[in-house]
């Protein structure tokens, strides 16, 4: 279990990361609420069960999701991967993933970014996040609230 | 001039209590010198040469009296008592403490001003053309896009954090004074031929830099109303795919290059397409709001011609007062009206820096004589927009008592100079004492005014602040094997008047800091001779080339080397 940023508050959260190295598992065999590689899935698409859609995805900024958009938007969480936190690419990512595909889910920030990019996260349309040190989740809650006005209708 | 909200000001207040945090946890090494590079520069804050350097936000070169007293009071007691106007019509000071920074942007909070996004990899300051709303030749006034392009980039939550900086001008006017061909996004207003309604041809892909670029047209006719969802889009495609593998190919002009112009333009259409129609676009509705707040003031009914028989004799009576209305003065759609530009040239000034007291007498004069307004131009100089022509006599002389009087803008000794090598921590070399080595070598006015309109623009390095591309004379300094010398261009336009934008060509292998006044003594005395009749010196490279300067000049610092050697 590891703790997230969720809804305003730090909650327990129990999906697990699996890393590339779990890409040659038997998608009939992956734990409930497992997050799988973009590749993984890319791979691995026509075996994973349709219906009960319980595995999240893990996107970066450098993944090009053009054509994966509508199998993408069925899983219940994306999680999306910053490898710095300068690179912002993340931030487009997931402002296409709610507004260009129409995703619903949780749309999940980890990796490596700042408190100080917690507001413009969430109004990209980030809902949870994984901080990876621990002693940034105050400054990281405190981020969320930076701004209370915005110009931009999003 | 648009007026603060309770939004905006709320927003100003809040950023300015997220940088002070921000400031407070560097300090107690909560956040690392990394970590708050890319905030500080959000917020205008550079570390340079000698000291911290802080870029205040001037939307589109708009200032009132009181924004102005309140920078001579900041400079005053947070610099050394002055300031520098830069070639994005922002403002600068080269002395702050880091630690006094939150307190400035408080100070300044309070006349509606702030320093975001004047730095970074973010979208930047939105410019215009310095005789927006006044010009003759305009289509339509473009503050009021320009306002609202600067609302929906400030803080925007997904471009805080391009590939590289983003910078967006607006053109209003027939002939383009805000070089919008040199921007990652032009946009020039014009009317639909058939329904008459406003929009924009958008220009992409322009830069000067390293690898200086003229944009492209990506669409011919964008409805005013689509232009958020239209920028977007275009953000959108630069900051998923724009390079950030090497920051010299950062820039959506390579992005533009590498992709190809089509495929370019079909992204962002495919963009467009799915977000447009439930994107939070401008309404019609809006955009009258905002351009309530550039409505025309009050302008008094003169008549024209006691006006002009004023002027014509006060011309006669001082042919000082003559020569600075035809070099500083410009017309003025509303008759009886006209602009004056306040030179910040004069010989011995670092082009573009104001003292506090200037600034404060600019205030004074702006309320007595325009409105209470004043504009700062790419130019580097200063804009009253809205003068009575009666008024000009007086203005004039109060001007000559606070050093704004020098009547050279337009010409040779109106040179736009970046800090250089005296502040900039990359430079390669220094640029103000090679601008002022120029005004001193052609001090003789008649001369400078024979040579007709001149733009000499001088960078210290690649990254061309001074827009040395564009210069009808570039002098960029290069640095080779450790000393200072100077490449030299000509013919570079940013487009204007009917002539397309050009980047200027190198002329050959640089200078020292000590040729530089002979050779451009050399390059202006072949074009008096070959001139023909009222042409410009760009007119003149144009149609000989860059090689009949060429061969006159390296033949003759050959020669006088050698005598020098001899
Ligand atoms: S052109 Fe170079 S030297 Fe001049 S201000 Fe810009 S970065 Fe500094």
């Amino acid at each position: 279990m590891q703790r997230v940023i969720k809804d305003g508050n730090v909650q327990l959260d129990d999906w697990i990361l699996v890393g590339q190295a779990g890409s040659s598992m038997n998608p009939a065999q992956l734990p409930e609420k497992t997050i799988l590689p973009f590749g993984y899935i890319q791979k691995k698409s026509d075996q994973l069960p349709r219906q009960q859609n319980v595995h999240g995805v893990l996107l970066d900024g450098s993944d090009d999701i053009e054509g994966w958009g509508e199998m993408l938007v069925r899983f219940p969480l994306l999680a999306v991967s910053f490898s710095h936190f300068t690179d912002g690419r993340g931030f487009s990512l997931a402002a296409q993933l709610r507004e260009k595909y129409g995703f619903s889910g949780d749309l999940r920030a980890m990796g490596n970014f700042l408190p100080d990019q917690m507001n413009y996260l969430s109004r990209c349309g980030f809902s949870s996040f994984h901080i990876q040190d621990s002693e940034q989740l105050e400054d990281a809650l405190s981020g969320l609230r930076d701004f209370n006005v915005a110009y931009q209708g999003l | 001039m648009y007026i603060y909200s309770q939004l905006d000001h709320q927003l100003v207040r809040e950023r300015v209590a997220q940088f002070n945090n921000q400031t407070q946890r560097y300090l107690e090494g909560k956040l690392t010198e990394d970590q708050f590079l890319p905030l500080r520069l959000q917020n205008g804050l550079y570390v340079q040469r000698l000291a911290p350097m802080l870029r205040i936000a001037v939307p589109y070169g708009m200032l009132s009296s009181a924004q102005l007293r309140k920078l001579a009071k900041i400079t005053r007691e947070f610099d050394k008592g002055y300031c520098h106007i830069t070639t994005r019509q922002n403002i600068q000071l080269n002395w702050p403490q880091i630690e006094d920074v939150p307190e400035i942007l408080r100070e300044l909070s309070e006349v509606e001003m702030h320093s975001i996004q004047t730095s970074g990899n973010c979208i930047r300051n939105v410019t215009s053309d310095q005789f927006a709303g006044i010009a003759q030749d305009e289509i339509e006034d473009p503050r009021p896009y320009c306002e609202l392009v600067r609302q929906w980039s400030t803080l925007h939550p997904e471009f805080a954090f391009l590939p590289r900086k983003f910078k967006i001008a607006i053109n209003g006017a027939h002939h383009d004074r805000a070089a919008t061909r040199f921007h990652d996004i032009g946009l020039q207003i014009k009317q639909d031929p058939v329904t008459g309604t406003t929009g924009f041809e958008v220009f992409v892909g322009g830069g000067l830099g390293r690898t200086p670029v003229i944009s492209q047209s990506i669409r011919n006719f964008l409805p005013a109303t689509r232009l958020l969802s239209y920028l977007c889009s275009i953000l959108r495609v630069y900051n998923r795919f724009g390079r950030r593998d090497n920051k010299y190919k950062a820039r959506i002009k390579i992005l533009v290059k590498e992709t190809g112009l089509d495929a370019f333009r079909q992204m962002v259409e495919d963009e467009w397409l799915t977000i447009r129609d439930n994107y939070e676009d401008l309404t019609t509705e809006e955009i009258n709001r905002v351009k309530t707040y550039f409505s025309k003031p009050a302008y008094a009914r003169l008549d024209p011609l006691v006006a002009q028989s004023q002027l014509q004799q006060e011309r006669q009576a001082s042919p000082e007062f003559s020569r600075w209305l035809d070099a500083n003065v410009s017309a003025h759609k509303i008759s009886g009206y006209a602009a004056v530009t306040l030179s910040l040239k004069p010989t011995g000034v670092a082009p573009g820096d104001m003292t506090d007291k200037q600034l404060e007498a600019v205030a004074d004069l702006a309320e007595q004589f325009s409105f209470g307004e004043v504009r700062t131009t790419h130019q580097q100089n200063l804009v009253l927009a809205d003068v009575r022509k009666s008024d000009l006599a007086a203005l004039w002389r109060a001007l000559v008592t606070y050093g704004f009087a020098t009547p050279n803008v337009n010409t040779l000794t109106d040179i736009t100079c970046c800090p250089g090598g005296d502040f900039c921590a990359l430079a390669n070399a220094k640029s103000i004492p090679v601008a002022e080595s120029i005004q001193r070598e052609f001090d003789a006015m008649d001369y400078v005014y024979d040579l007709g309109e001149l733009k000499l623009n001088i960078s210290g390095c690649m990254n061309a602040c001074a827009h040395h591309h564009i210069g009808h004379i570039g002098i960029l300094g290069v640095d080779k094997k450790g000393e200072e010398f100077y490449q030299v261009t000509l013919g570079g336009h940013g487009g204007n008047h009917g002539r397309a934008p050009a980047i200027g060509k190198v002329l050959g292998p640089a200078f020292s800091a000590r040729e530089i006044p002979g050779v451009i003594r050399q390059l202006l005395d072949c074009f008096v001779e070959w001139r023909h009749e009222d042409e410009l010196f760009v007119d003149v490279v144009d149609r000989l080339g860059i090689q009949a300067f060429k061969g006159m000049v390296y033949d003759k610092s050959a020669k006088s080397l050698q005598k020098e050697t001899a």
